[in-house]
């Protein structure tokens, strides 16, 4: 699957991770936007224009125009597109040569994506950012549901072990990313593992803040009434946790993304995060930049979906 | 009558209750003795933290007691004990289910299993009873606090449980609808031959449908008297309250009741 040619050079790369370059490069390179992590809920800002020529706040065109203008959807969008416009061409044509190299140009980027369109490897990276952040997360929250239930209804064993998950829960997961590409390879399994790692911690604590915040009335109230353990486990104790499961795994999700890039940023051999860094460790700028933006419209998309579903969810009671 | 009759059902020898928190120990009950009779329906009034609560969830196998034995149909009670049905003083609806699953849920148990059909018509049947008729889709949250004491009661009736522990089920209702309440109760109980304790600040409750009535005197509680009521049954739940009988009864419950309600309220 990961035949497809990036216009620039060779590809694939040993475990020693032989391509990267970045660390010891010679010019002062644009830092990569690495250092997501700790934020986790948050997006980066629009990675797109560098903090270059000091923007000249438009201030001469918007005099022009009555402020109440701006209060209205279209003036608002007008004013945005306006200033897309003015940063863009500055970007285009304000660097000289010398800036040129690092900082490409909008022409260029937008002709890169194309490109990238066109032979399918948007997609395949794209594909394998997603799928591997989905099984990760899918592996982690269906793990950390499960074991969140099993040590709520087994205080005694939760006591004894409660030492290790404090401790493992504390720890930034990202430390283990080298760990799992020795173990796993750099490929698609080490991405997975990482991911999955994070969301089981988070969904795990959730579930059993819930589980220990079920009122115990309810559940002595229909054992009373002659309920097998499983029964209660059932009809009491999962729906009174639910709404702790979905608020850990909505937290998840974020994480999930997070981690899925940086653990593509660390040693990987697909996915927009190995975009990011191969194409910066080859000093190409444009194929840097191209792979920022599909990650911005990303981020900005599962924003939006999660948005969706929170606000679905918070309708039905 | 059947010779199991006179056996107690329900026998309390020497139970005592301390509660031991953190930093102090509370005396909830003092040593007492009561028997329960099969099919008995016994009230216990007394002051407010005399230990009434106490001994419901003591009978329903929720607490063991710091001395003494608790026993049922002969058999201490070490665990939950699931011949009893126990509606609690505060109620434990499941705030996700509706006011109709709510009731229905014991019938959906296992050891019940009870085919879906008829656990509706015992459903709506428990509604009618109850004068829940129009809120069986309502969730707790949406009801009142008297609605919410009926549901807890139709939960309860439901399944018919040999043994009713009730927690004063009709604190929260209005005169009217009291007297609705109890004139069912007592139907129910009475045809199904059920056992009851019954927890009631309302000594007038107590004296119209229990063949005995237990005063407990204030913290640390213990039995101060006991009461039989010998008015001929089925009794007139609306009209029972205006005869001579039960003024003479009431008037003495209520002096010794008062007695100890005063010393709970000096303490
Ligand atoms: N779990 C507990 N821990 C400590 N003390 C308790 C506990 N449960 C009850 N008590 C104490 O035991 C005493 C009796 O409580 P109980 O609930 O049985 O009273 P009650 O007679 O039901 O009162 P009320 O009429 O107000 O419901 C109270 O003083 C209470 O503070
Ligand atoms: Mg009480």
């Amino acid at each position: 699957m990961s035949e497809a040619n990036y216009s620039a050079s060779p590809r694939g790369r040993g475990l020693g991770g032989g391509g990267r370059g970045s660390a010891g490069g010679p010019a002062p390179q644009p830092p990569p936007p690495r250092g997501r992590g700790g934020g986790g809920g948050r997006l980066a800002p629009p990675a797109a224009p560098p903090p270059q020529p000091p923007p000249a706040r438009g201030g001469g065109v918007f005099i022009l125009v009555p402020a109440e203008f701006f209060a209205t959807r279209v003036g608002r969008t007008l004013a945005r597109l306006v200033l897309a416009l003015i940063l863009l061409a500055m970007w285009e044509y304000l660097p000289g040569a010398d800036l040129r190299f690092w900082m490409s140009g909008p022409v260029e980027i937008v002709a890169r994506l194309w490109s990238w369109l066109l032979d399918g490897s948007l997609w395949e990276n794209v594909g394998a950012t997603l799928s591997a952040m989905a099984l990760g997360y899918a592996i982690g929250t269906a793990t950390g549901i499960a074991l969140g239930l099993l040590f709520g209804l087994m205080p005694r064993l939760y006591r004894v072990l409660s030492p290790y998950i404090t401790a493992l829960y504390a720890m930034p997961k990202i430390a283990l990313a080298p760990l799992f590409v020795i173990v796993f390879g750099i490929g698609i399994q080490s991405k997975v593992a990482l991911v999955a790692i994070t969301v089981f911690f988070l969904v795990l604590n959730s579930t059993l803040d819930g589980v220990r915040n079920v009122d115990r009335d309810l559940t002595r109230a229909l054992a009373l009434m002659g309920a097998t353990r499983l029964e209660v486990i059932g009809k009491v104790l999962v729906p009174a946790t639910l709404p702790w499961i979905f608020t850990g795994m909505r937290i998840a999700v974020r994480y999930a993304f997070t981690n899925t890039l940086l653990a593509e940023l660390i040693a990987s051999n697909s996915g927009i995060g190995f975009m990011i860094e191969y194409y910066s460790g080859v000093f190409d700028s444009t194929g840097t930049y191209a792979a920022i933006l599909v990650l911005v419209i990303m981020s900005v998309g599962l924003t939006e979906v999660l948005t969706q579903i929170e606000a679905r969810m918070s309708h039905g009671r | 009558m059947p010779r199991g009759d006179l056996a107690p059902k329900i026998s309390l020898a020497g139970v005592g209750k301390t509660f031991v928190t953190r930093d102090r120990e509370v005396e909830a009950l003092q040593p007492i003795d009561l028997a329960i009779l099969d099919h008995e329906f016994v009230a216990l009034v007394g002051p407010s933290g005399c230990g009434k609560s106490t001994i419901l969830n003591l009978i329903a196998g929720l607490l063991q007691p710091s001395g003494g034995v608790v026993s049922y149909d002969g058999m201490a009670v070490s665990e939950l004990n699931r011949q009893v049905g126990y509606m609690t003083q505060k109620d434990t609806l499941l705030p996700w289910r509706t006011a109709a699953d709510n009731i229905r849920i014991a019938l959906e148990l296992k050891c019940r299993a009870v085919p879906r059909a008829e656990a509706a018509a015992r459903v709506a049947q428990m509604i009618d009873l109850v004068g829940l008729t129009g809120f069986e889709r309502h969730y707790p949250a949406e009801l009142s606090g008297g609605m919410r004491k009926r549901v807890a009661l139709a939960r309860t009736l439901i399944y018919e449980p040999e043994t009713l522990l009730m927690d004063e089920p009709f604190g929260a209702l209005d005169a009217q609808l009291k007297l609705l309440m109890l004139d069912q109760l007592q139907e129910l109980t009475r045809q199904r031959r059920m056992t009851v304790v019954f927890v009631t600040h309302d000594l007038g409750e107590a004296i119209t449908l229990a063949d005995r009535v237990v005063v407990f005197s204030a913290r640390p509680g213990r039995i101060r008297t006991v009461r039989s009521v010998d008015l001929p049954r089925p009794r007139d739940v609306f009209r029972i309250r205006f005869t001579e009988d039960f003024s003479h009864l009431h008037e003495a419950l209520w002096d010794e009741l008062q007695d100890e309600v005063a010393r709970g309220t000096d303490v």
